[in-house]
């Protein structure tokens, strides 16, 4: 027994194979007598095994979409930041393109920092009389988020986003098994509103998607959604929790 | 992964690096795409919850983005990523447990499982459902396991990194390491063995007045 007990902290290196020669001997003379520690190594090592067999868990699309976007938008304010000449511009329309090409930097780079920050000041300065070079330049044509409310209303869920100008044709509306709530669609600005020049460019266009994980069970088939005036709205009922017996316990 | 393999994984992953500091989107989204499951799993198992992994994933990247350009190479690019995400992770659920008092991982037992009479052997899961079970009960026992030992687990065995890497990344020495993840795979195993000892199971059910 005692045996067993000065062995036991080696096992988990014996069963990663990190004891040196003379530990691992010792280990498997003893193991070849004691039925018990074989059954304590060999459940170790399974134990050890299912660990790595462990299956991560899923990653849903939505939120990989969302990591992107979010590294997308900080990588375009880093180079709108730098105020990219409209000649090297780059093509914001499409919205979907995996990966985007963006102003490489040379050893030139370094030299011309400090004109780009002379510049950037003076274009904030100018930016607010000055039309802008391309409207297409403008950050939000390439995604956009927009703001939503999720209420508790007792015994639904009240779900409104703000989205201005949209029909119902260009709104998606999902929900998945686990509550995920999805919206998405597409702001398209038209011919006649791509004309001109543009002194301010504020108003989103591109297309979104936001993504909301529910804190609650939904009944799937009774969700209603509609869109007034620019305003989603969607009505989420709760599903019942089942309503488990309360067991009184006796003292005895 | 063998050793090779993670060789060159390093090196396409120092070439992305050089490449999105030189300031290639491209490169540097290529990065992400090759750890955003692994940094999406490793918080989702540490703070269980969907939002709060999202947030960690988003709160890493951003950091790595942030901070590449002083990222020198002297650790693989990984085990910088890891160790973000890692703190990431471990800092919500500090903050989310104001009531601990302890500043010591407390420590778990191994239930004394080699001193009982009878261990069960269930080393050879019999078929497919049993071990799914096994994997069920395994990975419960993981969650409820101690943060510390917890990250241990999950980088050693769950990504299979080396002891020097987990140790880089938790800022700690690799006895430590070691220590630590040899009780935790004896606490895991006891947990299964508590699994498939029928009068063990029947005793935890019980109302204790």
């Amino acid at each position: 027994m005692s045996r067993c007990e000065d062995l036991i902290h080696l096992l988990s290196d014996y069963v990663g194979g990190e004891l040196d020669r003379p530990l691992t001997q010792e280990v498997e003379k003893h193991l070849v007598t004691c039925a018990r520690c074989r059954v304590i190594v060999h459940t170790l090592r399974q134990t050890v095994y299912l660990c790595r067999e462990l299956e991560p868990v899923d990653m849903p699309e939505a939120v990989q979409k969302r990591l992107h976007i979010t590294i997308r938008q900080k990588w375009q304010q880093r180079r709108i930041s730098a105020q990219v000449p409209a000649s090297k511009e780059v093509d914001m329309k499409r919205k979907e393109v995996p990966h985007m090409a963006t102003k490489k930097y040379h050893p030139l780079a370094e030299m011309t920092r400090i004109e780009d920050a002379f510049d950037r000041y003076l274009n904030r300065f100018f930016s607010d009389f000055l039309p802008l070079r391309a409207p297409s330049l403008w950050p939000a044509e390439m995604a956009w988020t927009p703001v939503v409310d999720l209420v508790d209303k007792g015994d639904h869920l009240l779900f409104k986003a703000d989205l201005p100008g949209l029909k119902k044709e260009a709104v998606k509306i999902s929900l998945s098994e686990n509550n995920v709530l999805t919206v998405a669609g597409e702001v398209t600005r038209s011919e006649e509103e791509k004309k001109g020049e543009y002194y301010r460019c504020e108003r989103c266009f591109g297309a979104f998607s936001r993504s909301i994980q529910l804190p609650v069970d939904v009944i799937q088939d009774k969700v209603e959604a509609s869109l007034k005036e620019g305003i989603l709205e969607i009505k989420l009922p709760k599903r019942e929790p089942k309503k488990t017996k309360e067991l009184e316990i006796k003292l005895k | 992964m063998t050793a090779s393999k993670r060789e060159r994984r390093a090196e396409k992953d120092r070439e992305l690096v050089e490449k999105a500091k030189a300031g290639e989107l491209r490169a540097f989204e290529e990065l992400v795409n090759r750890y955003e499951r692994k940094v999406y799993n490793i918080a989702y198992r540490i703070t269980k919850n969907r939002e709060e992994a999202e947030e960690v994933l988003q709160e890493t990247f951003l950091s790595v983005y942030k901070s590449l350009k002083r990222f020198k190479g002297k650790s693989a690019f990984s085990t910088w990523l890891y160790r973000i995400a890692v703190n990431a992770a471990l800092m919500r659920m500090r903050k989310k447990r104001v009531e601990t008092v302890s500043l010591d991982e407390p420590l778990i037992s191994d239930n004394g499982d080699h001193l009982r009479r009878e261990i069960p052997d269930w080393s050879t899961p019999e078929d497919e459902i049993e071990k799914k079970r096994l994997m069920q009960v395994i990975s419960e026992a993981i969650d409820s396991l101690p943060d510390g030992y917890k990250t241990v687990v999950l980088l050693r065995d769950g990504e299979g990194l080396s002891n020097s890497e987990v140790a880089h990344i938790l800022k700690t020495s690799v006895p430590s390491v070691k220590a630590k993840l040899h009780r935790a795979r004896m606490h895991l195993r006891s947990r299964l063995s508590d699994y498939f000892t029928p009068s063990r199971k029947r005793k935890e059910r019980s109302v204790q007045m």
